[in-house]
């Protein structure tokens, strides 16, 4: 538990000192993301101790995003007086992102994507992890990811 | 009696510990709706325990740094819990790998109609040009997010505001739109959540499959740069 925590924050740290060293556009815990990616590329995948102090993290995600998004009580005056442009605004964008990515995916997959019979079932046969954390683990408990 | 009362108030609203407390009981609260309403999206954990909190602060005439102080806490989780994306995404390489191609064209497509449309709807319907600029960004992680927003005159905190009603908007409808298109696919499925509503959308996907969670997470992950880079072009083309 603590070892993954402690690689976890380093590899954002890094990701922190590179991006900002650097000026890159990127944020510091993408980078550490991708990091992470190689770490597991270089050491053979995520030992259990990290399999399990990440699925315990991402399945409380919607837990960390309460504290931003409380931070909307500064702009109420705002959203009084210009409120139906920007809720329809962000509700016509979403609508259409999630249309538009979902349907350009389904094409592009068609068109370009290997030809593969099941994708999801050919990927759990590759990975032993994928066993012990499908749906079932992530949904069925009780503070599951929302 | 009211004194007493009174002297709590005052050392409490002073240390994190309250708010703190207040947030976890508040999210503890939604998911316990939530679970209990099956899972009905209009009962978001994130949003019920935000009307909650927001309540609470207005009735209490807290200011939000103080507020802060204490949920900062968990505020910080999310950069540790963004870098463990890493595992989830290292489980469902093969399927990253196999789909490069398809996602980099979705996700382009995406990103491209997540500005244009926010920007050109927020325009005709009236809005002035800093709300315009602080919703450009928005279908991006908050610490992304309000870095774009600065980079192009938006307001920062106003964009993160943004963000989470994105993110919320998302985790409502976007299920219920997947539904009614009848799209059965988890890696399409997943990626539209990322896409256009980040880390709530990515926490929305883990319910519906780990593979869907993995591909929300790539999106969320990817659209940030994708969006950092197209956000400026764009908007010399829509302003």
């Amino acid at each position: 538990m603590v070892g993954a925590l402690a690689l976890l924050v380093v590899c954002q740290l890094i990701g922190e000192i590179v991006v900002h060293g650097l000026h890159l556009p990127v944020p510091g815990p993408v980078l550490g993301l991708l990091l992470l990616v190689g770490w597991f590329a270089l050491r053979g995948g995520p030992g259990k101790e990290m399999a399990g102090t990440a699925d315990g993290i991402l399945s409380n995600l919607s837990l960390l995003f309460v504290p931003a998004a409380v931070g909307i009580v500064q702009h109420g005056q705002r959203f009084l007086t210009q409120g139906p442009a920007i809720v329809l605004a962000l509700f016509g964008s979403s609508v259409l992102t999630i249309i538009v990515t979902a349907y350009a995916f389904l094409w592009a997959d068609r068109r370009f994507g290997a030809k593969a019979a099941g994708p999801a079932a050919e990927s759990a046969g590759h990975d032993p992890f994928d066993t012990d954390t499908g749906a079932g683990g992530a949904a069925d408990k009780g503070g599951g990811p929302a | 009696m009211e004194k007493g009362l009174g002297d709590i108030w005052v050392y409490l609203s002073a240390s994190p510990l309250l708010w703190l407390g207040a947030t976890l009981v508040a999210y503890l609260a939604g998911l316990w709706i939530y679970t209990r309403t099956h899972r009905n999206p209009f009962a978001n954990p994130v949003a019920l325990a935000t009307l909650c909190l927001v309540t609470l602060l207005l009735a209490t005439d807290t200011p939000y740094a103080t507020y802060f102080n204490g949920a900062q806490f968990i505020h910080f989780l999310l950069g540790p819990a963004t870098v463990a994306l890493a595992v989830p995404l290292w489980r469902h390489r093969a399927d990253v790998r196999r789909g490069a191609l398809p996602l980099a064209i979705a996700m382009l497509a995406g990103s491209a109609t997540a500005v244009v449309a926010a920007v050109f709807i927020a325009n005709t319907l009236g809005a002035d040009r800093q709300t315009v600029l602080s919703l450009a960004p928005k279908s991006v992680t908050t610490p992304i997010a309000m870095g774009i927003s600065e980079r192009i005159g938006g307001i920062p905190s106003l964009t993160a505001a943004m963000v989470m009603v994105t993110g919320m908007l998302g985790a409502i409808f976007g299920p219920l739109l997947l539904r009614w298109l009848k799209i059965g696919d988890d890696r399409a499925k997943g990626l539209s959540m990322g896409m256009a509503a980040h880390g709530v959308g990515t926490a929305i996907s883990y319910t519906m499959s780990p593979l869907a969670g993995s591909f929300a997470g790539i999106a969320m992950a990817l659209n940030g740069l994708i969006t950092a880079l197209l956000v400026p072009l764009l908007l010399t083309w829509l302003m």
